[in-house]
């Protein structure tokens, strides 16, 4: 660690202008007037913009998926006419200083008509008031996975679990918050847009299209990013604001968001009510699963996700990686007066997930059951491959009863009975939860098609040999802290057999090769196999030289420990700088025809859902008398196929854990019921802390990829699918004890608190 | 965010300092800034004149006195912690610094700075009722002390006049043993709910009881009536719930978005317990 990183408020433009954004106090109004004479005539200020302003400009941030239904909508760069949200930008001030744009922004004057608001699910399904005029009767999409006939199942199962679990609204919270730098250079037309995107190529487009400017001439650079989580992976309406005020000022325009602003207005996520049924027969097999979902959607959808992206995209995988014949479901993507939901790590699986494993421990607990061998009995086995879900998803392979039996291993299952039954006689309820899943990773075309959220993505990269045989690889994957440069550069290193040190990554312009971004699980997988592909195309060029310098066939030409020779003796052969050196300057040794370019750009899209698996077990304690929740010890399985680097891996796997512990315990936004968010700092808003996250177990299982360069498969998001259901699984296992349980989240100690207040079996506990 | 404009003055002694705050309405000392800096930079705040006490070496001086402990406005809650004569004479108010923010807010804050913001979920306003501290305030008028029962008046909320200053809290030595209890939602929040409990043992006895509540109202709640039912008994379990049923009797108990009022007196009543067992070291 140096402390030597840059990232975009390190920045410094000489000439450089300070935004400042108004933000509407109100979920739903009317705007009768606004006064900014005071604020323009302000010292420092260059400018001062509303909505009226940039109309004209742009039109505002258009989101669309391509479904018969669904219903699009356009949130405006600044507010006119109406505000929609809290948060929602309103008027903009430049000034020469932060401070002076600051003060500023206290002296503009807006008139509100309050309209009436619809603050959450129940008022949206109500329709009486109307959140967004664009979205009739606030539905933006209805979706149906499947529509099986579950009644039967239903009516002859032995067991029925069911519940109706509402997740909480929460932040992705990147302790880095957004910013944006923009600069144009009239003299040659250049846009240049620094900004701490997850996507910059798909940015660099949006913002082509939504300011109607020469793609060819914006450039979007990327500098280190502090944390995304997918919050990054949209294009915000602040990204075009800079822009448009760039362009009209001719001066760089720098936007560094603050962290009221990060939870007013960055997209927020995992707003979620699911009404699930399992129907399980005397046997404990799963027979059938109904599920509603809806998603508290916000006022607008985001781009490029929409509010597809929670309760839609959820019901896919659903039924997860167990035999569940009959799947009946239904989800409502519904606008509210607040702000827009968006990707956050796990994206709509996480929710699903806590309800499909809670309602599997009850069923087990019904049926006396543990909570393996319930999973057990249900798992897709080896035997069953390929097994296709009733969504359409087709299990070719997976590890998920190994994964079982190794986490009861990690977990001592027996011994935690007894432990459990021990602390009980103290007063204290220890609880275990566990989850096993698959994950959609490395979401390309055909993920993304089978997730019905049709869009083509793919990535390039290129990889050129130098004269002097080291390696530069350009891709356009950007990082935020997932050392993604260091995973690239072993992809490159381990292809042409040289050291890590002979490989130079370049990333973070759009100069570089274009893709669609460092979202969704991709990165390992679009990064190994965009040069995994191009590698390959220029060791075909290596191959041909060598085998015409070494009269063999290209076939049996090997690259390795730095050397291009014959494969099986490396003496016959030269290093592979020699064979570069051969390559750019010495045409004599080239055979006829022979195209010397030592450089390759190739694209890379997988011909399938990359689907990795794993799962997640946690062992909580929760505090009687405090009504605390303490998460003691938590245990991860992880199967991502081949592991371009195990700590990169772990590391993945701790923070997402962490953060599941904030989703399920700590972290919530919470609106009063006028749409009024009341967390606006992180002293309300409660991020874990070291102090909250244990220790985390971690095992490793390997089903390489046969449909990615060297066998790679994402597990960005695993964590945040599957931790949330293990933990929330710990808590109601414990609640149980005492005939309690939770389904709304996080499960705070007020949770706690009132469903002890239910308890049917308080006797449980003996007296202290 | 960025401050609003403020003039910003840095005095060397107490009486530039209390001459620089009265007669401006406009004027707040700046201690720590562990508060009022954030509200600044929120813009909920937006004094015109800050008066730094930093410079005033009097302010932050710890004075092992004969008959008190008498603490500097401005002595960190760092340098408090850290102190022999705070853990020898005042050992309840080194365990409730553990509970006060995060080392970087308690390299910075400090006692008086705390006090005189009075936040009704504060630790250090629990402990100075609970051990009957003396507040000194200095104004243009001179020097008046007041007790912190009399102090703390409601939220952010406490007796000090206009243009005066807090210049320094005498703790009095106490002969109960103290013990602090509380729960916040993550080590260092702000409390859900704290106890201060302190009493005597003699002859097996409980004996001067004395019972402070915070983080459930405005101010410091002390609750006589609990102490009382513990006068002359033996510390039990069933004792503690005992006077734990009554001790927020009267009391109108907050509600905010992490606690509503039924669930934090449960949760006062159970620390009141775990606090009384702890002060009178019975083993549960």
């Amino acid at each position: 660690m140096s402390g030597r990183a840059a990232y975009i408020a390190d920045l410094a433009f000489p000439d450089v202008l300070h935004v400042s954004i108004l933000r509407s106090p109100f979920a739903h109004a009317r705007i009768t007037a606004i006064d900014v004479s005071a604020a323009r005539a302000h010292g420092g200020v260059v400018q001062v913009w509303t909505g009226a302003d940039v109309l004209p400009r742009c039109g505002g941030v258009m989101a669309r998926m391509e479904l018969p239904g669904f219903v699009p909508t356009v949130q405006p760069i600044l507010a006119h006419d109406i505000v929609r949200f809290v948060g929602e930008a309103v008027a903009v001030v430049v000034a020469t200083s932060q401070a002076a744009a600051e003060d500023a922004l206290e002296l503009i004057d807006v008139d509100y008509d309050e309209l009436p608001v619809v603050a959450d699910i129940a008022s949206a399904v109500a329709a009486e008031v109307i959140a967004n005029e664009a979205v009739p009767a606030n539905l933006v999409y209805r979706g149906h996975r499947c529509q099986d006939d579950v009644d039967n199942d239903f009516a002859r199962a032995a067991c029925v679990a069911q519940g109706r679990f509402s997740n909480n609204r929460v932040s992705a919270t990147p302790m880095e918050p957004r910013g944006c730098i923009a600069s144009h250079e009239w003299t040659s037309g250049q846009l240049t847009v620094w900004s701490a995107t997850q996507m910059p190529s798909f940015l660099k487009t949006m913002l082509a299209i939504h300011l109607a400017f020469p793609e060819q001439r914006i450039e979007v650079i990327t500098p280190q990013v502090g944390g995304g989580f997918g919050q990054k992976a949209h294009v915000h309406p602040e990204e075009i604001l800079v822009c448009l005020l760039a362009i009209e000022l001719g001066r760089p325009i720098r936007w560094i968001e603050d962290r009221r602003e990060n939870l007013l207005s960055a997209t927020h996520a995992k707003h979620q009510i699911n009404e699930m049924a399992i129907a399980v027969d005397a046997d404990g097999r799963f027979l059938a699963m109904r599920n509603r979902s809806s998603t508290d959607g916000g006022a607008y959808n985001s781009l490029p996700w929409t509010h597809l992206v929670e309760s839609h995209v959820g019901a896919s995988t659903l039924t997860g990686p167990y035999r569940i014949a009959n799947f009946n479901d239904e989800s409502l993507s519904l606008v509210t007066n607040k702000c827009p939901i968006g990707a956050y790590r796990g994206v709509g699986w996480s929710a699903g997930h806590i309800a499909r494993e809670t309602l599997i421990d009850r069923a087990g607990r019904e049926l006396g059951l543990s909570p393996f061998e319930i999973r057990r009995r249900n798992l897709v086995d080896q035997s069953d491959y390929p097994f296709t879900t009733p969504t359409g998803l087709v299990i070719r392979e997976g590890t998920f009863v190994q994964t079982l039996d190794r986490l009861e291993q990690m977990v001592d299952y027996r011994s935690f009975r007894e432990r459990q039954t021990a602390a009980l006689a103290k007063g204290k309820l220890l609880g275990l939860g566990l989850c096993v899943f698959n994950e959609v990773s490395g979401v390309g075309t055909r993920a993304l098609s089978f997730l019905h959220t049709p869009v083509t993505t793919h990535d390039t990269a290129t990889v050129r040999v130098e004269p002097t045989g080291k390696i530069t690889v350009t891709t356009p994957l950007v990082a935020a802290g997932q050392g993604h440069l260091t995973t690239f550069a072993q992809v490159a290193a381990d292809a042409f057999g040289v050291p890590l040190d002979d490989v130079t990554v370049l990333a973070g312009t759009t100069r570089n090769a274009h893709g669609f971004g460092t979202v969704a699980s991709r990165g390992a997988v679009f990064g190994a196999g965009t040069i995994g592909r191009a590698a390959e195309a220029v060791k075909v060029k290596i191959r041909q030289l060598a085998a015409h310098l070494l009269q063999t066939g290209a076939e049996r030409i090997t690259l390795s420990e730095g050397r291009v020779h014959v494969t099986g003796s490396p003496e016959q052969g030269m290093p592979l700088a020699d064979l570069a050196g051969a390559a750019y300057f010495a045409d004599a040794t080239h055979p006829p025809e022979f195209d010397p370019a030592l450089e390759a750009t190739a694209a890379f899209d997988p011909a399938d859902v990359v689907l990795a698996n794993g799962g997640h077990a946690a062992i909580v304690e929760i505090d009687l008398e405090t009504c605390l929740v303490r998460v003691d010890q938590m245990f991860a399985v992880e199967d991502c196929g081949k592991m371009i680097n195990p700590m990169i891996v772990e590391g993945q796997i701790r923070g997402g854990i962490a953060q599941a512990i904030g989703m399920t315990l700590l972290e919530e936004l919470v609106h009063d019921g006028e749409g009024q968010l009341v967390t606006t700092t992180l002293m309300d808003y409660l991020l874990p802390t070291s102090v909250d996250v244990p220790d985390v177990q971690i095992a490793h299982l390997e089903t390489p990829s046969d449909l990615v360069p060297g066998g790679v498969k994402g597990m960005g998001e695993s964590a945040m699918i599957s931790a949330p259901a293990a933990i929330i699984g710990a808590v109601n296992d414990a609640l149980a004890l005492v005939g309690a349980s939770v389904e709304s989240f996080p499960a705070s100690p007020q949770r706690i608190f009132d469903a002890l207040q239910r308890a049917s079996k308080v006797d449980a506990v003996p007296a202290l | 965010m960025k401050f609003p404009d403020f003039s910003y003055a840095r005095p060397a002694t107490i009486s530039e300092a209390i001459k620089l705050l009265s007669g401006n309405d406009d004027a707040r000392p700046l201690a720590g800034g562990q508060s009022l800096l954030p509200m600044m930079a929120l813009r909920m705040a937006s004094p015109g004149l800050l008066v730094d006490l930093g410079l005033i070496e009097e302010l932050a001086v710890i004075a092992d006195g004969d008959a008190t402990l008498r603490i500097g406005a401005m002595v960190t809650h760092d340098t408090t912690a850290r102190s022999e004569a705070v853990a020898r004479r005042t050992p309840l108010l080194r365990q409730a610094l553990h509970h006060v923010a995060h080392q970087a807010v308690r390299n910075r804050g400090t006692l008086g700075g705390s006090l005189a913001n009075a936040d009704g979920s504060a630790e250090m306003p629990v402990v100075a009722v609970a051990l009957d501290a003396v507040m000194t305030l200095q104004g243009p008028d001179g020097v008046r002390r007041i007790r912190a029962d009399e102090f703390f008046q409601g939220h952010y909320t406490t007796a000090i006049g206009e243009g005066e200053l807090l210049t320094c809290i005498d703790f009095p030595d106490s002969a109960r043993s103290w013990a602090f209890e509380e729960v916040s939602r993550r080590p260092g929040d702000f409390a859900l709910a704290m106890v201060a409990a302190g009493l005597q043992i003699a002859n097996g006895k409980c004996l001067n009881a004395s019972l402070v509540i915070g983080g459930v109202s405005d101010r410091p709640i002390r609750s006589e009536s609990a102490a009382a039912v513990l006068d002359g008994r033996t510390l039990d379990r069933a004792v503690a719930t005992e006077a734990a049923q009554i001790a927020l009797d009267g009391v109108r108990v907050r509600s905010d978005i992490h606690a509503d009022a039924r669930f934090r007196t449960e949760l006062a009543k159970n620390l009141v317990v775990r606090a009384l067992l702890r002060a009178g070291g019975a083993n549960d």
